[in-house]
């Protein structure tokens, strides 16, 4: 038989891990997933897959009394050497004597595996669970600093109650990202100033810009010789929006300002 | 899931001369800005993190 087979066999039984835990880590984050090593995701999407299927097919043999020819599924997997393909092809046959089923078992298992995925990255963060439990914290970082949810780290874990927690980012709602950086361009270094408005990745999932709204700028080595504050040199930067390119960032500072009436 | 812009913070950005005053405050540590006659309080510090963090909590050991 062709080892082709076997290896897309295979593809198709982790197909529910790896989508299961590529929603969960997606799951509204705009950024995209960014891939751990060939091992890992291949490693963790054997375990993931083999909880799903094992849940799944328990609940159709006891709700459908169907009985799983898993030495059949063996059978498949292995080639079994020295047997002919058409006795395969036979073996097949009798087998999955409803095809039908069999594909509907793969479609349903992957879409529920990808909303089960899904529901659960809904739920840790609506519980904010991922705050919570360092463990539960996405691959996410930017996120967590841009938004200013990253205070919440700052408490000790075992004080991270739900309702501080709640009462944190509540009071935060009223705040703006304040970004200083150092920017180098050409020959010269430069701070800029501003409020923080969006920021984008690139495909590996990498921040490739910022966003500022109502930028201010001064060269970094501009000493006044007038006995002027150097803090006084900045100026304001024309245009509603200026685009930094994070490989430009030298280094970056976020600040939270609290804004209330 | 991204949190909405509180609506002060929208309404100041949104206003080029306000904006810039803001952020001339925050460079000057000034505590408030005047924004369509209202006084907008500006703050560095969280009230509710400085209540867990002077609680009788003990450091986190990790």
């Amino acid at each position: 038989m062709n080892i082709a087979f076997p290896a897309l066999l295979i593809f198709l039984l982790i197909l529910p891990g790896i989508l299961f835990r590529y929603a969960y880590r997606k799951g509204f984050w705009r950024s995209p997933v960014r891939l751990h090593s060939v091992s890992e995701e291949f490693t963790q999407g054997v375990f993931l897959a083999l909880i799903i299927h094992f849940i799944a097919l328990l609940v159709i043999k006891t709700l459908f009394k169907v009985e799983i020819r898993f030495d059949s599924l063996l059978l498949l997997l292995t080639g079994w050497p020295g047997l002919s393909d058409q006795y395969i092809i036979d073996y097949i046959d009798s087998a999955v004597t409803v095809p039908y089923a069999v594909l509907g078992y793969a479609i349903a298992i992957n879409a529920i595996s990808y909303l089960l995925g899904f529901g659960l990255h809904w739920f840790v963060r609506r519980c904010r669970l991922d705050l919570r439990y360092d463990r539960l914290r996405f691959d996410n970082e930017w996120h967590y600093l841009f938004s200013g949810e990253a205070v919440v780290f700052t408490i000790p874990r075992k004080d991270r109650k739900f309702t501080i927690i709640r009462e944190l980012l509540h009071e935060y709602r009223d705040a703006v990202t304040v970004i200083t950086c150092i920017v180098n361009l050409h020959d010269a270094s430069y701070f800029y100033l501003g409020v923080l408005w969006d920021y984008y990745f690139d495909r590996s999932g990498q921040l490739d810009k910022i966003l500022l709204s109502t930028a201010q700028m001064r060269k970094i080595d501009l000493v006044p010789d007038n006995g002027e504050d150097a803090e006084e040199t900045f100026q304001n930067v024309r245009g509603d929006n200026l685009i930094l390119k994070y490989e430009n960032i030298i280094n970056l500072s976020v600040e939270y300002i609290l804004l209330s009436e | 899931m991204e949190a909405p812009k509180p609506r002060i913070a929208r309404e100041i950005i949104a206003d080029q001369r306000s904006a810039a005053r803001l952020l001339n405050a925050i460079r000057k540590d000034n505590n408030s800005i005047q924004f369509k006659g209202r006084t907008i309080r500006i703050r560095k510090n969280s009230e509710v993190l400085k209540k867990v963090l002077s609680s009788d909590s003990l450091p986190d050991d990790r």
